[in-house]
């Protein structure tokens, strides 16, 4: 009995529990294919994509691209890359907007929209959701 | 005839109907941004004849306000921006802050223009309802005190000086001119004989030419928790005061549900005056939906030419509040606050009441209304 109440306990912990960095991902990054850059580690794409970072090596402006809200593939991107909540993240950027100091990323409404952005400049970073094909540009692994 | 409140409340109602997407409007493939928040607060002494912030007596409910940031990306390092607030009272239109911004790395930027005030955790965000969780910032930081002002005029440099492993330290710094807003009765102690029947407390400006200031931000690798460290010395152009100093730090910890924020400033006038001024803030969500607040406040402060106390010289306060928030871009907001002094909290005929003796330090207001951001 009391086994059965520690598994239950897990069970409901493992549900409860935010996704972690460890954690498959359920995105592609992706960027035009002349893009040099071959592996991200999560805390470059948090700087790419908070724009606390802005050029890519050879100089070139980066354009991170991002979903809207309410999409699944954002949330999970939010959560296992920039390691914060969606609110946290909602509420960095009004203060940027707002203190005149930054906008947010672009956003395209799918992952088909954010593979056409990609393809088309090159200076460009997005996100897919995992069973998306992204034809036309490079998927790039993270690292922890 | 279309008035400033018919056009707030007409904007209201269309962000109203706007806030569920909550999007900035992109133009040019986002080189062109438009943002905007607004807000609506109505409140009312219940206890007392004391008017404070934008409570009164009778009700208060001329507070309407839209402000509208266009950020315009010229190229890659070079952007300009500006800020438009319209007031539903008789500040009408006002430019919040108008810029260039040049980029010569992510470290340094370079601003020249009038830019939002960097100081503590709500110096450039004042008006931004959807930001904090009550209708007004504690007044003793964020009101009629001095330590604040809606722009500064000059040149600012920010940037993020490190980021790495968890650990953001980002600076602004700033060489310019304020303009404060003051309301301050401390005439009204040091020479009693000055008091007219009949004479109303005046909000004036008051010019700081010569200020350099500066904030640090620290965020940690623990989601949510930073510390900011912000100040700043000039010399005020008045009768009465010369050096001024301006220094405190701010501690905010903010996760999905739970913010607790505190902040302490000090401003010492050389010669003239100290005040200490801080508070304690913390805010839950019971659900997606309803928040709960709570906030205590203190600021004390001292004349040096003065030796005995009086209410004038202290704000006490203590404030509940429950948020409804339809969407994170949209809220409506309900609280209560009780207040001990008068520093902050003053009847409308100020003069008169001291001369009768009918100073009352004890105040209790609601305040309700909605922000929203886009």
């Amino acid at each position: 009995m009391r086994s059965r109440t520690a598994l239950a306990a897990l069970l409901v912990l493992a549900i409860a529990l935010p996704a972690r960095p460890g954690e498959p991902a359920s995105f592609q990054v992706i960027v035009h294919p002349s893009n040099s850059v071959s592996t991200f580690t999560r805390e470059h794409l948090t700087r790419l994509f908070l724009k606390r970072s802005t050029t890519w090596e050879d100089g070139a402006p980066v354009v991170p691209v991002d979903q809207p809200e309410s999409s699944e593939v954002r949330g999970q991107f939010t959560r296992k890359v920039l390691g914060k909540s969606m609110s946290a993240v909602r509420s960095y950027w009004q203060q940027r907007i707002f203190s005149g100091k930054d906008v947010p990323p672009l956003q395209r409404a799918s992952d088909e929209e954010v593979i056409a952005y990609v393809r088309q400049n090159p200076g460009a970073v997005g996100y897919v959701s995992a069973g998306a094909a992204p034809a036309g540009v490079k998927v790039i692994p993270v690292q922890d | 005839m279309l008035t400033w409140r018919k056009v707030a409340l007409v904007a209201a109602l269309g962000a109203t109907a706007i806030a569920p997407r909550a999007r900035a409007v992109e133009l040019a493939d986002g080189k062109l941004s438009i943002n905007g928040f607004g807000r609506w607060d109505y409140g009312r002494t219940l206890v007392g004849t004391n008017h404070y912030a934008e409570a009164s007596p009778g009700g208060h409910y001329d507070s309407g306000q839209l402000a509208l940031a266009f950020s315009s990306r010229l190229t890659d390092r070079a952007t300009v921006a500006t800020q438009v607030d319209l007031h539903a009272d008789q500040r009408g239109i006002e430019v919040d802050w108008v810029f260039g911004e040049w980029k010569f790395s992510d470290q340094v930027r370079l601003q020249v223009g009038i830019f939002k005030h960097p100081l503590g955790l709500y110096g450039e965000v004042i008006d931004v309802g959807t930001l904090h969780p009550f209708g007004h910032l504690p007044q003793g930081i964020y009101g009629p005190t001095e330590l604040v002002v809606e722009g500064v005029k000059g040149v600012g440099l920010n940037g993020a000086a490190y980021d790495r492993d968890g650990w953001t330290l980002s600076y602004d710094a700033y060489l310019g001119a304020l303009e404060y807003l003051v309301d301050e009765p401390f005439d009204r102690l040091l020479a009693p004989q000055s008091l007219q029947p009949g004479r109303a407390l005046e909000l004036e400006d008051e010019d700081a030419r010569e200020t350099l200031g500066g904030r640090l931000t620290l965020a940690t690798p623990v989601e949510g928790l930073s510390f900011r460290l912000s100040g700043y010395g000039n010399w005020v152009r008045s009768d009465e005061t010369g050096l001024r100093w301006v220094l405190g730090p701010s501690v905010e910890y903010a996760s999905d549900r739970l913010t607790v924020q505190a902040e302490y400033f000090h401003r010492h006038d050389v010669s003239v005056l100290r005040i200490h001024t801080g508070y304690v803030l913390a805010s839950y969500f019971l659900t997606e939906h309803l928040q709960v607040a709570l906030r205590g406040e203190v600021s004390e402060t001292e004349l040096l030419a003065l030796t005995e106390g009086s209410p004038l010289l202290r704000h006490r306060e203590l404030a509940a509040g429950v948020n409804w928030w339809f969407t994170p871009s949209l809220v409506v907001k309900l609280s209560i606050h009780g207040i001990d002094g008068n520093r902050l909290a003053k009847p409308e005929m100020l003069d008169d009441a001291l001369l009768d003796g009918t100073l009352t330090p004890t105040t209790v207001a609601v305040f309700g209304g909605t922000s929203f951001s886009f």
